[in-house]
């Protein structure tokens, strides 16, 4: 089983490392992004000494753009380290040459503009850098829940699975219009803050299919027993097969009925971004439609819990069907994990929670036929667009779609017994 | 300017995020009310919702596909090939072609509606559309994103299909009906239908939120604040609308200097701290900061001193400004930079029924292009200046817009966004990078 | 003129000049009572003005004091003495003007820095002058409006109560057409508000509660005297033609803190209602002095009729008895000077009767004898040739046959002429005394002329007698005998043939006289003598030595029987001239030419 984890151990080390060792490597935060900043100063300082000759000069630098204001100081030292070497000398406040850098930013990234002003003449050149720093460590779990980022990207995903393959584990990453295959990278971090490991994507499969996707666009992986794995998406089922040690993906139109349980699956609504009501096999029973259907352990054995689209959450057990409350704030996505804390299991949920920002992830737990927070409100920095059990059954992944600019993560949310 | 950037920011990221915890549920009408008209060029909100176009502007600027999944460009630039999105039909069931792209596209041009098109021949290869063009059109894949290149077939009674997630469904009560196009492209949109009522005052639109009659309002720059007092649930754009002075360079004011007069005696800070209620950002530039980057290299200074000196003692008659808007904002601003030209010694009368042709007009601009330089090109374009950007990198378009601005004709005075208060049944509206809302893409609660 | 007409003229022209003297002396004063009433109403509306003005001005006055201590204002004051923004006021100027009636009202800081302007918005940021004035009693002010344009307002200025620094509140009312409908309505009264007294004169910058009369421009002399003077001016202004439309006016110039004239206010009380009134009393002075004209014309009538009857009867009776009705008398009804009158003048026509019976006698009598002398005379002429022929034949019965058969032819030949001259003249006078009635048909008096030229024109040739006619060229219709005209015609022409024996010229014209057709018939002859003339006419007057002495008898006979006249005349150039006037008969003026 440990071959199906994709947060492997490995990684889970290096993040506590790194957290210990975090405040000892402050002091050389500066200098790590002095180097960021090295090669920008220096370009753009060649461009100053091409529209300002040698000389002394008032160097202006202020800032416009998201960059620390710490970090300024650097970047001026810099610019007068490297305007220098051009024979420009930063300082005489009384010179007649004024070079006024404005660290701005647009749509596209950052943009350093200089200035040099001579007399009532004025000239300008700019500079594209890149502000693509490392996004800043998440906030940890504050108590039960603790997730740790999987991958990251601009294109909107689905689910993504580490399948293992004979020699290494591929990420497979299912999108609505491909199936991605990444190999984990063997470079190094760019930044010691830096919490995501590195995937390159290796393979990619694109999704055939005649009908249009509906706009809330949902999708699964499954293991499946005679090849890798399936991929489920409205209307179109996939399967992903090892061969020698590249992964294909075949795709067709398909009606097949959705694993949502072990031993059950359900008929997803091609055109919506619901599931029918319709289970096989069935309970004997009438459901309305509902966003998700997992099976939650009871004392009595297994029972499903649904969202229908209604609001309402129900518990079927031994085949019969109850209003779980406490349930107001619950989102439409949910995971059931197995984590040994407490009742042994817990319901991920989307949603609930004070947050203003973003969505919240919280942990329940069902006794009887209410929910029960067992955990704090996790903030999530963005919506949470699909909650799916991780086939071990211990953790879940979380996707997460985040705003301006637009990125779609994956996490591993796993709950920590106090 | 960097705080209220982040202000905006985060008020933009506020309703994009709020209320995302659940699914989106499909079905339901959702009330929109609008003071213009929903099909008006470049902004209509039914014209985005109806028809499509063969690219559109992420949030970074960059053309993503759309009715296009493909495009390169050859020849540096003069041929560009757009491959057309398959299965795509038009709401009437014609499948979409390049031909029918291409007759589109040639409409647009004949009728001048969006100015010249920037390519001298267009046509058909197979599901492909060829663009020729004289000179290099390196930024046509984010061009085709604006409103005019709309792609659309005429029925036969003359009115407009298109391929958007909506139709028109006909008028309601003076609403006009758009419904849900259960074969779009992207998807079926959650919402059944959208109702929009058109032509409806400020202060009756808010109240209809407020009564619960309208789930979508619009929130001009200078009411946000009130908006907020009040608490209601606003998306906030970027700065989507330039408001500027233009000035006929043929006129009384065919004078350089006294146009440059009239550029330094305006009072940008008055009009921005107090009649837009600090909503918007102070520009001398065509292109917003947050856009360009480089605005601030445009001197936004008022300096009364010189410009009575660059004036001089030049005899002039009465001038006369126009306000190409109604709103009362706009009016006021006219009004106010009415008192500052006359403080330069300017006599300014605005416009009337029965004035003299204006030598000034105050305009209110739409950007769309989200890009540094094509949103200079389209700007360039609105405001009638020959010439495009000549080179991609930020100190070209620096450079094409300083020789833009450098006789004077055009005064950029302040960006505004666009608001819009959304009702709390309101569920994952968010506003697209032009500062539309993304219809399509929102729900209604209370819906099965 | 009759004796009656002139004294109905006079009767007449006494009583209208008397009652015109008293209608004219009523109507005079009762206008002087009229305008004085009414000098002293638009004294009373000028004086109610001024207290209605004040009390306007304390009203808007105190409506700001309330705006100054409402809480609103006070929690804006304080917000704004802690730092707060002002911006977003820009807008509250105007909802709070319209809460507390104003028409404008500024909100501006300590330093005078507008912050919100209800009548000019965009004015924020600049400062206004009118806090120096704060708590001063209302005044006027020019305020000046976006779209250039200034107008005139009652302004007061105050601090929002509590405020530190002070926050003024500047309010003011317009004084428009809706401020001026704010003063209590006096029938008849007007008031307008001229506004802008920055350009000439021109009507259309009054204001009125009002619509501005047509005749707006005739106030021009009054607003212009008050703005100039900078004291009220009165005068009554005429705006049409038409006395009702005349006003009594007061022009009182408004002033602003620095005493310039702002603006000018026009009160106009109506004349209407005077001059109507005026018009009333003079309609029913002239209807009764009409009424009383009238009565006296009749009165006059009877009077001039009672004086008057005898005399016209005295008159009639005259006329009658000129007519030849010697039988006329007058009724002798009073005994006063025209009964002796009328008895006086029965006398003398007693008197005149006898006397012309007497003359008439004597008249017949020496008709009678000159009947017989011409009688004497016409049969004495042929007598003596027969008594010369009969006694030649007595002495011719001595003569030899054959010359006495001669003598014999010829005295039977002699006694046969003789004896047919007799039985001519016999003859002669019994045809004058047989004159027939004329047979009157329609007929051109011209042809009767040409008949006789015609007829004559061979012998007058022979007698080198020359012709000349004046014959008009329209018909001259009448209605007469032909034959009898001819016959009257003839006689003229050949009694100037008479008189014209060694030769001469004979004039006939043929002429439209009035309305009559004159005939003239003139001779060169010898002429006639005054007393011929006269008698000329009468029967058996001649001046020949042969004829009756009948014709020209017949002609004023016939003549008279178409009641015509002839008369006959002495041209200077000598001969004579008659002329026949015959009456013009209408009913036949129609005749065609061919008839004619």
């Amino acid at each position: 089983m440990d071959a199906a984890r994709y947060n492997p151990p490995q990684l889970m080390f290096f993040r506590v490392r790194l957290f210990l060792t975090a405040a000892a490597l402050l002091w050389l935060l500066p200098v790590a992004r002095a180097a960021t900043w090295d090669g920008p100063a220096a370009d753009l300082a060649r461009q100053i000494a091409q529209i300002a000759g040698p000389g002394p000069a008032k160097l202006v630098v202020r800032n416009n753009s998201s960059i620390a204001g710490g970090e300024i100081p650097v970047i001026r030292q810099l610019f007068e380290r490297d305007l220098r070497g051009f024979g420009i000398v930063a300082g005489g406040s009384d010179s007649a040459t004024v070079i006024r850098i404005t660290l701005s930013q647009n749509v596209q990234g950052g943009l350093w503009v200089a200035e040099v002003q001579e007399g009532t003449e004025r000239r300008v050149t700019m500079l594209r850098v890149s502000l693509d720093a490392p996004p800043a460590a998440p906030g940890g779990p504050m108590l039960t829940l603790r997730r740790t980022l999987v991958l990251s990207g601009p294109d909107p995903i689905l689910d993504a699975a580490i399948f293992p393959v004979p020699g290494e584990q591929r990420l497979v990453v299912l999108e609505p219009e491909r199936v991605a295959v990444y190999l984990r990278s063997t470079t190094t971090l760019a930044a010691p803050t830096a919490t995501a490991p590195v995937w390159t994507e290796s393979q990619s499969f694109p999704i055939a299919h005649s009908r249009p996707f509906p706009r809330d666009m949902r999708g699964r992986l499954f293991p499946a027993q005679d090849h890798l794995f399936d991929a489920y998406l409205p209307g179109v089922l996939c399967a992903g097969a090892s061969t020698g040690g590249q992964l294909a993906v075949s795709c067709s139109d398909s009606d097949d009925a959705w694993p949502i349980t072990s031993a059950q699956r359900a008929f997803y609504n091609s055109m919506r971004d619901d599931f029918t009501g319709i289970l096989v096999p069935g309970f004997g029973m009438e459901l309305a439609p509902f966003y998700t259907a997992t099976d939650i352990p009871r004392t009595s054995g297994s029972a499903i819990l649904l969202n229908e689209v209604n609001g309402n959450v129900l518990l079927v057990e031994n085949a019969v069907a109850g209003l779980v409350s406490g349930t107001n704030d619950w989102g439409s996505d949910f995971a059931v994990i197995r984590s040994g804390c407490g009742s042994g299991a817990q319901v991920l949920v989307s949603g609930s929670g004070p947050a203003v920002t973003g969505d919240s992830l919280s942990a329940f737990e069902i006794p009887g036929r209410d929910a029960i927070p067992v955990s704090a409100p996790m903030p999530i920095d963005g919506s949470i667009t699909a909650m799916i059990a991780a086939p071990d059954g211990t953790t879940a992944n979380m996707i997460v779609r985040r705003d301006a600019p637009t990125r779609y993560e994956v996490w591993n949310v796993a709950a920590l017994c106090n | 300017m960097l705080r209220r950037f982040a202000i905006s920011g985060f008020l933009f990221c506020l309703v994009l995020t709020a209320g995302a915890r659940t699914r989106p549920r499909y079905g339901g009408t959702l009330r929109m009310e609008t003071t213009g008209d929903p099909w008006q060029m470049p902004d209509g909100v039914a014209r985005r919702l109806v028809l499509d176009t063969l690219t559109t502007i992420g949030e970074s600027g960059a053309a993503h596909p759309a009715l296009a999944i493909r495009w390169e460009s050859q020849d540096a630039a003069h041929r560009w090939e757009f491959v057309l999105r398959p299965g795509v039909r038009f709401h009437d069931g014609t499948p979409l072609t390049a031909e029918s792209v291409i007759a589109s596209l040639d409409q647009v041009c004949a009728n001048g509606s969006i100015g010249p098109c920037p390519w001298s021949a267009v046509h058909a290869v197979g599901s492909s559309v060829i663009f020729v063009a004289d000179s290099p059109v390196p930024d046509l894949p984010e061009l085709l994103a604006q409103t005019g290149f709309d792609i659309f077939r005429k029925d036969s009674n003359g009115a407009m299909d298109g391929t958007g997630p909506f139709r028109v469904s006909g008028f309601q009560n003076g609403a006009l009906i758009l419904t849900a196009n259960d074969d779009s492209w992207q998807g079926r949109p959650f919402l059944d239908s959208i109702a929009i009522d058109p032509h409806r005052a400020i202060r009756d639109q808010w109240l209809d939120l407020s009564v619960g009659n309208a789930d979508m309002v619009e929130v001009p720059p200078e009411m946000l604040r009130q908006a907020q007092q009040q608490r209601l649930n606003v998306l906030v754009s970027r700065p989507v609308d330039l408001l500027a002075l233009t000035i006929a360079p043929d006129g009384p004011l065919s004078s350089p200097g006294v146009r440059q007069s009239i550029a330094l005696a305006v009072d940008r800070a008055a009009l921005c701290n107090v009649i837009f209620q600090k909503q918007g950002e102070i520009t001398a530039s065509l292109l917003p900061e947050s856009l360009s980057g480089y605005a601030f290299l445009f001197s936004t200074d008022r300096d009364l001193d010189r410009a009575r000196v660059l004036r001089g003692g030049a005899t002039l008659p009465v001038l006369v400004l126009a306000v190409d808007d109604t709103g009362a904002s706009m009016q006021l601003a006219a009004e106010r930079l009415v008192l500052n030209l006359h403080e330069a010694g300017f006599n300014v009368q605005i416009a009337s029924s029965n004035s003299h042709p204006a030598s000034l007009t105050l305009r209110r601009v739409y950007l769309q292009a989200a890009s540094p330089r094509a949103a200079l090109d389209e700007m360039l374009a609105r405001f009638g200046q020959n010439g495009t950007v000549s080179g991609t990198d930020p100190a070209s378009v620096w450079q094409s817009e300083q020789a833009a601005l450098a006789n004077a004709t055009i005064v950029p005075l302040l960006w505004l966004p666009r608001a819009w208060a959304v009702g709390e049944r309101v569920r994952d509206l968010s506003l697209s990078p032009d500062g539309m809302p993304s219809l399509a893409n929102a729900s209604v609660e209370g819906t099965q | 003129m009759t004796l009656r007409q002139k004294l109905l003229l006079m009767f007449s022209l006494t009583v209208v000049g008397v009652v015109a003297a008293v209608a004219w002396t009523v109507s005079l004063r009762v206008r002087r009572v009229f305008e004085g009433l009414d000098r002293e109403q638009t004294s009373a509306l000028v004086a109610q003005f001024q207290r209605e003005f004040d009390e306007q001005a304390a009203d808007m006055a105190a409506a700001l004091g309330r705006m100054a201590d409402s809480d609103p204002l006070r929690r804006m004051a304080f917000e704004f003495s802690n730092g707060g923004d002002t911006a977003p006021y820009l807008t509250v100027a105007e909802p709070l003007a319209q809460e507390y009636r104003l028409d404008y009202l500024e909100l501006a800081g300590h330093d005078g820095t507008i912050i919100s302007s209800a009548q000019w918005p965009a004015r924020f940021g600049y400062a206004e002058p009118a806090v120096a004035d704060a708590g001063r009693p209302p005044f006027l002010k020019q305020e000046e409006l976006p779209d250039g344009t200034s107008r005139v307002g009652l302004f007061a200025v105050r601090a929002v109560t509590g405020s530190n620094p002070p926050l003024y509140l500047i309010g003011g009312r317009e004084l428009d057409a809706e401020f001026l409908r704010n003063f209590p309505a006096t029938p008849g009264a007007q008031i307008y508000l001229y506004r802008d007294l920055t350009v000439s004169f021109d009507p259309a910058n009054f204001a009125g509660s009002t619509p501005i009369p047509a005749g707006a421009a005739q106030f021009r002399q009054i607003v212009d005297q008050a703005r100039s003077a900078g004291r009220n001016a009165t005068g009554i202004v005429y705006l049409t033609r038409r006395r009702e439309d005349s006003v009594d006016a007061t022009a009182i110039p408004l002033k602003g803190a620095d005493q310039s004239v702002l603006a000018v206010l026009v009160i106009a009380n109506s004349r209407r209602g005077m001059v109507e009134v005026q018009n009333h009393i003079r309609a029913i002075a002239y209807g009764v002095a009409g009424i009383g004209i009238l009565f006296a014309i009749a009165a006059s009538l009877w009077i001039a009729a009672r004086i008057s009857a005898p005399i016209e009867e005295l008159a009639r009776a005259a006329t009658q008895v000129a007519a030849g009705d010697w039988d006329t008398r007058v009724d002798i009804r009073a005994g006063d000077e025209v009964g002796v009158l009328a008895r006086s003048f029965n006398h003398m026509v007693h008197e005149l009767a006898d006397h012309r019976d007497r003359l008439v006698q004597s008249e017949r009598v020496a008709a009678w004898r000159e009947l017989a002398r011409r009688l004497a005379h016409e049969l004495k002429n042929p007598l003596f040739p027969l008594q010369i022929t009969v006694e030649n034949m007595l002495r011719a019965r001595k003569l030899p046959r054959i010359q006495f058969d001669e003598v014999f032819d010829e005295s039977t030949a002699t006694l046969q002429a003789e004896i047919n001259n007799l039985r001519t003249i016999v003859a002669r006078f019994s045809d004058f005394s047989k004159m027939p009635e004329p047979q009157m048909e329609k007929m051109d008096a011209r042809d009767a002329v040409r008949r006789v030229l015609a007829l004559y024109g061979p012998a007058l040739d022979e007698k080198h007698i020359a012709i000349g006619t004046a014959i008009a060229s329209e018909p001259l219709p009448i209605r007469g005998d032909p034959e009898l005209l001819h016959r009257a015609l003839s006689n003229i022409v050949l009694n100037a043939m008479d008189a014209m024996p060694d030769g001469g010229t004979l004039t006939v014209s043929a002429s439209r006289s009035a309305e009559s057709a004159r005939i003239a018939v003139a001779d060169s002859g010898a002429g006639l003598s005054e007393e011929e003339c006269q008698r000329l006419f009468t029967p058996y007057y001649t001046t020949r030595h042969h004829g009756t002495g009948l014709g020209l008898a017949i002609v004023q006979s016939v003549v008279t029987d178409h009641f015509g006249s002839v008369t006959v005349e002495r041209p200077d150039n000598g001969g004579a001239r008659f002329v026949i006037f015959l009456p013009i008969a209408e009913s036949v003026l129609a005749l065609p030419e061919s008839t004619a």
